[in-house]
């Protein structure tokens, strides 16, 4: 059956993201909380026993800054475009798979508040987008979701996302879920 | 649960009825899906579709049809005079999250994965779109979408 295979991309490599993994947003390091209205520094992955597994190989951080630009890794601000970030240099790569080659269209990624699809996170602004966009979309609600490019028959598809969150209030956040979906035939 | 498939069924101009995961239309892998392989089947020999359904089939036995508007005028319900749809399309819908962690604030996990079937019958001005979950083949949506 299609399937959905989330893989985080590191400074060097790629960790697929299993089944019992934890992703996470930070400040400055791993465990760091982010100030409030100020966007991550840092993205995690650790396992379900809360071993960090990207120690030395981080997630790429890409933090949002203005509607147009971004910090790659902490570097400084750079123009959203064609190749920044590259693909490579995106937190998030979401392949979808099927054994027959089909086309993809209609595809969508969002935050939401982690009940309803259609609502914001709560205390959370997110950006996203997908790589090549030339600006970040307020990805707060399937409604408000990053709108990928359909792809043509194959039996593999990629997307390039990258992501931004910035907490509104203080404490944690659980109201908060990131969301994929398309349609393919 | 027994093992669920679900499958589209398209009737065609010529008279025949194509079904999704039966020869010519099975589904091999690397190769065109099996409606990609219809859309050309129709192409190369100038038909079209007259009507879609969607069969599940639970433990090898068709247990459940769901039917759109036909173009036949010998369709079921032509009583009733029915819009006739002016053309059909099918999707595949998938769905995947990550998911907030219940006592672990702050991380996500990879939460289910979703899977549904869904038929399209085409009109002037909108498309009365027809969605089956295809995990369990319990559940549909029926949703009139403006064009």
């Amino acid at each position: 059956m299609a399937t959905f295979t989330w893989t985080a991309q590191l400074t060097t490599g790629t960790l697929t993201i299993g089944a019992t993994d934890k992703v996470g947003f930070y400040g400055a390091n791993f465990g760091d909380a982010i100030s409030v209205n100020s966007y991550q520094d840092s993205t995690h992955i650790e396992n379900s026993s809360g071993t960090h597994l990207c120690t030395t190989n981080h997630v790429h951080n890409t933090k949002y800054l203005t509607s147009s630009t971004v910090s790659i890794d902490g570097g400084s601000s750079q123009t959203l475009g064609a190749s920044v970030p590259t693909t490579a240099q995106c937190p998030l790569k979401i392949n979808f798979s099927d054994a027959s080659s089909v086309a993809t269209s209609n595809a969508k990624f969002w935050a939401d508040n982690g009940s309803d699809v259609n609502t914001a996170p709560t205390d959370v602004n997110f950006k996203a987008g997908e790589q090549s966009n030339t600006s970040w979309t307020s990805a707060g609600g399937k409604t408000n979701a990053v709108a990928l490019a359909d792809q043509s028959a194959a039996t593999s598809h990629d997307f390039y996302i990258f992501c931004s969150a910035s907490p509104t209030a203080v404490g944690d956040k659980t109201a908060f879920r990131l969301g994929i979906e398309l349609t393919y035939q | 649960m027994g093992k669920i498939i679900t499958r589209w069924l398209a009737s065609l101009s010529d008279g025949s009825v194509a079904i999704e995961g039966k020869k010519p239309f099975e589904k091999i892998p690397n190769e065109l899906s099996p409606w990609q392989r219809l859309l050309l089947h129709l192409a190369k020999n100038n038909l079209e579709i007259t009507g879609l359904r969607i069969q599940i089939e639970k433990e090898g036995e068709p247990v459940r049809t769901f039917n759109l508007p036909s173009k036949s005028p010998k369709q079921k319900w032509a009583d009733l005079k029915p819009l006739i749809p002016v053309g059909f399309n099918y999707f595949r819908r998938v769905q995947r999250s990550m998911e907030p962690i219940e006592g672990d604030f702050g991380n996500l996990r990879l939460g289910n994965e979703y899977h549904f079937i869904e038929i399209h019958a085409i009109y002037d001005d909108f498309e009365l779109v027809l969605i089956v979950d295809e995990d369990t083949g319990n559940e549909s949506w029926s949703l009139v979408l403006p064009k």
